[in-house]
C-alpha cells in the first residue's frame, strides 16, 4: 500500500523501498484512516443482509479494513444507513449520527436509503436519508449485491483520499452543531422546518374556513 | 390449493340460523355473523366444532358501501381449509368485540386493525396503535387517507405511462417529504404525549413477584432492537 | 421492546414495532397484480420465493388457473431450497445470540451463497427474486442448473448439515443455555395463534402442507418434525429437522420433474382478475404465511393484507419470557425467528 502513500516526484532507492516512505501530512493523515473504516452495525433491512454477507468469508470486507464491526456508535467511523428509513426510527438514526464523533461517515445503502426505493409513496417512510442527515455516498440497489457495496467502499475510500487536513469539517474553526432530531407529531416534523410547517397549516386552516363560509351576497341573490 | 370436500363438513346456517347467513356476494365464501353475536358464536365454534386455531384477523373497508368489515380465518388443529367469518359494521366509528378472550393471538392483529383501520375493538386489554407511533394523524389504511405524495388512486400513474411527464414528488411537496399536517397545527406549542399507555400496560402485566435473597428494585428497560436480533443494544430508561 | 425487571428477572414485557412499517398493504392496494410480485419479496426477504409462491397462490385461486407441471415442481424445488435457506441462517443467527459471536453464521452463510448463486442463475437475483407468475415460473431454469441442484442435495447439504450439527447440537453451553428456557405449552401455542417452528416444537404437528396441501405436496413423502417440549433448543433441533425433510423433499423433486412449459397461457402484464376473495397460504419457513386478497374485477386489488407469521409469533413472547433473566429474552426472540420486514410489512 506504500505505493498511493509515497509523494511522486521522489526517488527511493530500491533497497529503502519497503522501508523507507517520503509522504506528506495530508496523505498519510487520509491512508491511515481510509484503511481502518470500523462500520456501525446499523442494518434496518433486506440491505442489511447483503451488508453480512458481504462481511462473511466470501466477499470479505475486512481485507479492506472494516474488520470489526461496531454496534456502538461512538466506536464507529461509518454508518451504513441499509435498508428502508422509516419515520418512526429517523429519531433514532438521527440521535446515532450525532453520537457518533468526528471523522464520520454515512453510505447510504440501497434504493430505500438513497431515496425512498419501491416504498417511497408509503406514508410511513422517509424518502432518503439524506432528507435529514448528509450522506458521503450513494450505492445503488434493491439490494445492492455485495460486490456494488465494495464499489461503495472503495469509493469512500476514494473520497477520504481526497480529503485535505485544512479543509476538513472537524478541524474547522467553528464548532460543530449536532443535527435537530426529528419530532413525532401528527406526521414527522424537522425542528429545521418549523416556521415552514405553521405557515402552511395556517394557510389549510384559513382555506377550509373560507370554504365553510356562505357564499357573497350577489351570488345568492342570483 | 386446498379439496373444498374437506373444507366444511356441514353448512353452518342450519346449525346457528338465527346468528349468521352465508355470504352471496360473486367469488366470496364464509358466513356474515351479527356483530353482537360474535363472541358467543367464535366461542361455540371452537367449543363445539373444534376450530381452535385462529389463523387471521383482518379488516376491510368497503367505502362505496359504507361498511367496515373484520375478516376471520378459523381452522381446525386436525387440518383442513380456513373457515371465513365476517362482521359487518358501519363505517363511521366502527365498533367490534373483541375475540382476545376467546383466542388470544388475536391481540396485535386487532391492534393493527385499530391502528391503520380506524376500528375500535370493545374489551381488548391494551388498544393502542401498533405499528404507527400514537399522535400519529388520521388511520392510514382506510380509502379516504392520502399521504403527502398522493398521486393517483392506481397505477400506471398518467404522469408516468404512457408519456413519462413527471415531476420528482420532491418537488411537488412543499416541504420536499412525504408529510402532511392537519390544519391549523402548530409545531410549537403542540406538547408530544407521553407513553403512560405502554407504562401502565406494563404495570398491569406484573405477575408475582418472588421474594429473593438479593434486595432488588424494579425499574423499566428498553430492549432496543434493531433489525436482528443479534444487534440488540440496550437504551436504559429508568422511569 | 420495553421490559419491566425486577433485578434482572423480567416481570413484564411488551414489544414496540413499527419501525420498518413500509406500508406494503397501502401501496399494494394502489399496485396492479403483477406489479404486487416483487413487493412480495421484500416481506420476509430472507425467504423471497415463499412469499412469491403465497401471492401467486392467492391470485391464481380468483383467476382459477393452475400451473403446468414443470413449473409445479419447479415451485416446489426453489420453496424447499429456500426453506433450508432460512433455516440455516437462523440456527446462524440464534447461535449469534446465545454469543457464539459470528462463527456459525460463517459456516451457516457458505451454504446459504451456494443455493442463491442458483437462485441467481435461474431468477437474475441473489435474494429479490421475483420468480413466480400466476399460472406458473417466470423463466425455465437455465442448463446445468438442475445438475447443480442434485449435486446440493445428493451430495453436499447432508453432509454439511452434519457437520453443522457435530458442532452445536450437543455443544454444553448450547443446551445449557436453550434447555428450559422459553417454554410454550401446546395450548398455550395454539390459543396465540403460532404457527411454523415455534407451534411444531411445542408438539403440535401441524404443518400446512400436510394438513390443507398446496401445489404438489400431496405427492411427496416427508415427516413432519415434531417436538415435544417447547423451549429454545427443541425449536433449534425442529429447525435440524425440517432441514434434513427438505432435503428429502428435494431428493424425489429433482428426480420426478418432467419436462414441459412453464406457464398456463400467455405471459401477460395487465391480469384479468374476477371479483371475489381469496386467502392463498403457504408454509413459509417461518409459519404460516397468508395473502388475503379481495379484488372488485379492477386492475388493482381493493383490500390486500398479509398474515405474516412473525407477527403473530410475536404475541407469546411475553409469556414466554416472565420469570427469565434479560440474556435469555435475546436468545428467546432468536428462537422465535422473526425478520422485521414481515412484523411491520
Amino acid at each position: 500500500m506504500t505505493e498511493g502513500l509515497n509523494t511522486p516526484g521522489y526517488e527511493i532507492p530500491p533497497e529503502m523501498q519497503g522501508q523507507v516512505s517520503i509522504t506528506t501530512l495530508d496523505r498519510i493523515y487520509n491512508w491511515g484512516r481510509r484503511s481502518s473504516i470500523w462500520p456501525m452495525m446499523f442494518g434496518l433491512a433486506c440491505c442489511a443482509i447483503e451488508m453480512i454477507c458481504a462481511a462473511t468469508s466470501r466477499f470479505d470486507f475486512s481485507r479492506f479494513g472494516m474488520e470489526i464491526m461496531r454496534p456502538s456508535p461512538r466506536q464507529a467511523d461509518l454508518m451504513i444507513v441499509s435498508g428502508t428509513v422509516t419515520k418512526k426510527m429517523i429519531p433514532q438514526i438521527v440521535r446515532l449520527y450525532n453520537q457518533m464523533p468526528e471523522p464520520k461517515y454515512v453510505l447510504a445503502m440501497g434504493a430505500c436509503a438513497s431515496g425512498g426505493g419501491p416504498f417511497k409513496e408509503g406514508y410511513n417512510v422517509v424518502s432518503g436519508v439524506d432528507e435529514y442527515v448528509p450522506v458521503d455516498v450513494y450505492v445503488p440497489g434493491c439490494p445492492p449485491t455485495p460486490q456494488a457495496l465494495l464499489n461503495g467502499l472503495i469509493m469512500l475510500q476514494k473520497k477520504i483520499d481526497t480529503q485535505s487536513l485544512k479543509t476538513v469539517r472537524w478541524y474547522s474553526k467553528t464548532p460543530d452543531q449536532a443535527l435537530p432530531i426529528p419530532v413525532l407529531g401528527p406526521d414527522i416534523m424537522d425542528p429545521r422546518q418549523y416556521a415552514l410547517i405553521k405557515e402552511y397549516t395556517q394557510a389549510k386552516l384559513e382555506a377550509q374556513q373560507a370554504a365553510l363560509q356562505p357564499p357573497p351576497e350577489g351570488e345568492a341573490a342570483q | 390449493m386446498s379439496n373444498p370436500s374437506i373444507a366444511l363438513e356441514t353448512d353452518l346456517t342450519h346449525i346457528f340460523p338465527d346468528m349468521i347467513k352465508s355470504d352471496e356476494r360473486q367469488g366470496y365464501e364464509g358466513y356474515i355473523v351479527e356483530p353482537a353475536q360474535l363472541v358467543y358464536f367464535l366461542t361455540r365454534l371452537r367449543d363445539e366444532l373444534g376450530y381452535d386455531y385462529l389463523s387471521s384477523v383482518t379488516g376491510v373497508d368497503y367505502l362505496p358501501e359504507g361498511k367496515m368489515e373484520v375478516v376471520y380465518h378459523l381452522r381446525k388443529s386436525t387440518g383442513g381449509a380456513p373457515l371465513v367469518i365476517k362482521t359487518q359494521v358501519a363505517r363511521e366509528n366502527p365498533v367490534v368485540d373483541s375475540i382476545v378472550s376467546v383466542y388470544p393471538g388475536a391481540e396485535f392483529q386487532e391492534r393493527e386493525a385499530w391502528d391503520l383501520l380506524g376500528i375500535r375493538f370493545d374489551k381488548h386489554p391494551d388498544l393502542r396503535r401498533i405499528l404507527m407511533w400514537e399522535g400519529f394523524d388520521g388511520h392510514p389504511l382506510r380509502k379516504d387517507w392520502r399521504e403527502g405524495y398522493f398521486e393517483e388512486d392506481s397505477k400506471p400513474f398518467k404522469s408516468r405511462w404512457p408519456d413519462g411527464h413527471f415531476k420528482r414528488s420532491e418537488q411537488i411537496n412543499p416541504f420536499g417529504k412525504n408529510v402532511d399536517y392537519p390544519a391549523g397545527f402548530d409545531p410549537e406549542t403542540w406538547i408530544p404525549e407521553p407513553e403512560t399507555a405502554l407504562y401502565a400496560g406494563l404495570d398491569k402485566m406484573v405477575r408475582g413477584v418472588e421474594e429473593t435473597a438479593i434486595d432488588t428494585e424494579q425499574i423499566i428497560i428498553n430492549l432496543g432492537l434493531n433489525i436482528h436480533p443479534h444487534t440488540v443494544y440496550f437504551e436504559w430508561r429508568l422511569r | 421492546m420495553a421490559a419491566k425487571v425486577d433485578g434482572e428477572t423480567i416481570v413484564g414485557l411488551k414489544p414496540v414495532m413499527g419501525y420498518l412499517h413500509r406500508n406494503h398493504e397501502k401501496i399494494g392496494e394502489r399496485n396492479t397484480y403483477l406489479l404486487n410480485m416483487p413487493f412480495t419479496d421484500r416481506l420476509d426477504y430472507f425467504c423471497s420465493m415463499s412469499n412469491n409462491f403465497g401471492y401467486a397462490l392467492a391470485v391464481e385461486k380468483l383467476m382459477g388457473i393452475k400451473p403446468p407441471e414443470r413449473a409445479e415442481y419447479i415451485r416446489v424445488i426453489m420453496a424447499e431450497l429456500t426453506r433450508i435457506v432460512n433455516h440455516v441462517s437462523t440456527i446462524g443467527f440464534l447461535l449469534n445470540d446465545l454469543g457464539a459471536y459470528f462463527t456459525p453464521i460463517l459456516y451457516a452463510f457458505e451454504e446459504r451463497e451456494l443455493i442463491l448463486d442458483i437462485f441467481e442463475a435461474v431468477s437474475g437475483s441473489r435474494m429479490m427474486c421475483n420468480y413466480f407468475r400466476f399460472g406458473g415460473v417466470a423463466r425455465d431454469l437455465p442448463a446445468g442448473t438442475l445438475d447443480k441442484i442434485r449435486d446440493l442435495v445428493f451430495e453436499r447439504l447432508s453432509r454439511k448439515i452434519d457437520e453443522l450439527e457435530l458442532y452445536l447440537t450437543n455443544n454444553e453451553i448450547l443446551r445449557h443455555r436453550s434447555e428450559g428456557v422459553g417454554v410454550l405449552t401446546p395450548e398455550q401455542a395454539l390459543a396465540y395463534s403460532t404457527t411454523g417452528p415455534v407451534l411444531r416444537a411445542s408438539g403440535v404437528p401441524y404443518d400446512l402442507r400436510r394438513a390443507d396441501p398446496y401445489g404438489i405436496y400431496d405427492r411427496f413423502d416427508f415427516d413432519v418434525a415434531v417436538r415435544y417440549h417447547g423451549d429454545v433448543y427443541d425449536r433449534y433441533l425442529v429447525r435440524i429437522d425440517e432441514i434434513r425433510q427438505s432435503i428429502r423433499i428435494l431428493q424425489q423433486a429433482v428426480k420426478d420433474i418432467p419436462e414441459g412449459p412453464i406457464q398456463e397461457g400467455k405471459p401477460q402484464y395487465q391480469v384479468r382478475v374476477p371479483a371475489g376473495e381469496s386467502y392463498g397460504r403457504v408454509e413459509g419457513p417461518k409459519g404460516e404465511l397468508g395473502f388475503y386478497i379481495v379484488s372488485t374485477g379492477k386492475p388493482n386489488p381493493w383490500r390486500y393484507h398479509v398474515r405474516a407469521p412473525s407477527f403473530i409469533n410475536l404475541t407469546p413472547l411475553e409469556l414466554m419470557c416472565i420469570g427469565q433473566k434479560v440474556a435469555d429474552v435475546v436468545v428467546i426472540l432468536g428462537s422465535i425467528d422473526i425478520v422485521l420486514g414481515e412484523t411491520d410489512r
